[in-house]
């Protein structure tokens, strides 16, 4: 068992020295990896999982957790990434989520800096209220184009979808962004 | 130059602002592209979804299968007497030299994915332009209209499902006749407005495409009415529609290419 275990040991440290994997490491490549696993997870296996229509924004979540722990720079190249993902599946006329993701985001970083928000659950309530800024914004601006949701089902999805959202944020937590 | 910044800062923020504003404009062009590529890893997250929602779900699929396996039985037989009734239909349309319709080609898709944000009803399938898929084509799933294409790239198409609040279609009641505009309400619940006050609408009538636009094909079910109301202003009637296909389980579809 000595030798295998031996063996084991050694094939490990050899494939921590193997370059993809310090590569995965650096921190602009495991972002990227990140956001591209969560955006196909939101459009394809989460929508299994809808309470009243609404299914919780993990893109917008990671797009804050990072506002929180990174330069303003990496947020707001991360919050347009994610909003860009999030615009490729959906049919809007233009790139609404980016934009809408880039200014929240933006405004999180700036906010980050003056106050400190180290427990959880004060990062839940910001991803609650940008989840929430983040949907009348888009409503309003659906509106304009002659697309409104009657007042009932926008606020149930609202609703629902920002508790859904405040849930799911502690697992995006322990994803360590 | 136009304009001198002497705050440095300054000018790197507006040309960062204009940066993504400009990139927000170019989305729309970016998005096919961008969901080609993502083809491959929707597709096999998909498949990896549908073999383990398979073995959760085997003995409610199981029984389910028993059942539809009765019903397609029944169904055969009244398949057979239909196709007499049709041939029957050809030969009196040729004596009263009617227009023949066209008959539809059909391709099948698959769903890989979905509109990540609860706002649109919109799904995307695993077939595009190279299929013969184009904007616009009317989708059906396998109890009705499903939807239509809003956008096709070289191997997926994005379709907006019929209870998308953008999505609207020109529908009769079966029944009696009556016009009427169906719309999406985001839920399974679909709103057929514009009917007339003294409009012949029984609850459980079926609800059908009326053909009136060239976009989709007369007679194509749309759903059943659940229930009739009266327009706030008190002018029109309207009624709630259950449709037929349900747009949040929907897995397969048919688009009509021609």
């Amino acid at each position: 068992m000595k030798p295998l275990r031996m063996l084991g040991f050694k094939l490990t440290r050899l494939a921590l020295q193997i370059k993809p994997i310090r590569l995965i490491q650096t921190k602009p490549i495991r972002l990227s990896l990140i956001l591209l696993g969560l955006a196909i997870i939101q459009s394809t296996v989460l929508n299994e999982f809808r309470i009243f229509y609404a299914v919780p924004d993990l893109l917008l979540i990671a797009a804050v957790m990072v506002s929180f722990f990174y330069s303003e720079k990496t947020a707001i190249i991360f919050a347009c990434a994610a909003g860009f993902l999030k615009d490729i599946f959906s049919n809007s006329s233009f790139g609404l989520n980016t934009l809408l993701f880039t200014l929240i985001c933006y405004a999180v970083s700036k906010i980050s800096k003056k106050f400190i928000f180290e427990t959880i659950p004060l990062r839940i309530a910001v991803v609650v209220s940008a989840f929430l800024l983040q949907n009348i914004a888009a409503q309003l601006i659906l509106s304009f184009s002659g697309e409104a949701l009657p007042l009932g089902v926008f606020g149930k999805i609202c609703l629902f979808g920002a508790i859904y959202t405040a849930c799911c944020t502690p697992l995006i937590i322990k994803l360590k962004i | 130059m136009f304009f001198k910044f002497k705050n440095k800062k300054l000018k790197s923020s507006l040309l960062i602002a204009f940066a993504i504003l400009l990139f927000c404009i170019a989305v729309p062009v970016l998005r096919k592209p961008s969901v080609d590529i993502l083809e491959y890893p929707l597709k096999i997250i998909d498949f990896v979804g549908q073999e383990i929602k398979a073995l959760i779900f085997f003995h409610q699929n199981f029984t389910e299968n028993k059942i539809l396996t009765q019903q397609v039985n029944l169904l055969k037989q009244k398949l057979v007497h239909s196709e007499e009734i049709v041939q029957e239909n050809q030969r009196l349309r040729g004596l009263l030299s009617f227009k023949q319709e066209v008959s539809y080609r059909l391709v099948a898709a698959h769903v890989i994915a979905r509109d990540p944000s609860c706002w649109n009803s919109v799904v995307i399938v695993d077939k595009g332009s190279n299929d013969g898929v184009k904007e616009n084509a009317p989708v059906m799933g396998f109890a009705g209209l499903a939807g239509k294409v809003i956008e096709s790239g070289s191997n997926t198409s994005k379709i907006m499902l019929l209870n998308d609040p953008g999505f609207k279609v020109s529908a009769l009641i079966q029944r009696s006749r009556h016009e009427g505009l169906v719309t999406g309400t985001l839920e399974n619940r679909l709103i057929m407005r514009y009917l007339l006050p003294d409009t012949d609408v029984k609850i459980g009538d079926s609800v059908i495409t009326s053909g009136l636009s060239e976009l989709f094909p007369k007679g194509m079910l749309i759903g059943t009415v659940l229930s009739i109301g009266e327009e706030y202003a008190g002018l029109n009637l309207y009624c709630v529609v259950k449709p037929a296909i349900d747009p949040l389980k929907l897995e397969e579809v048919m688009i009509i290419v021609k």
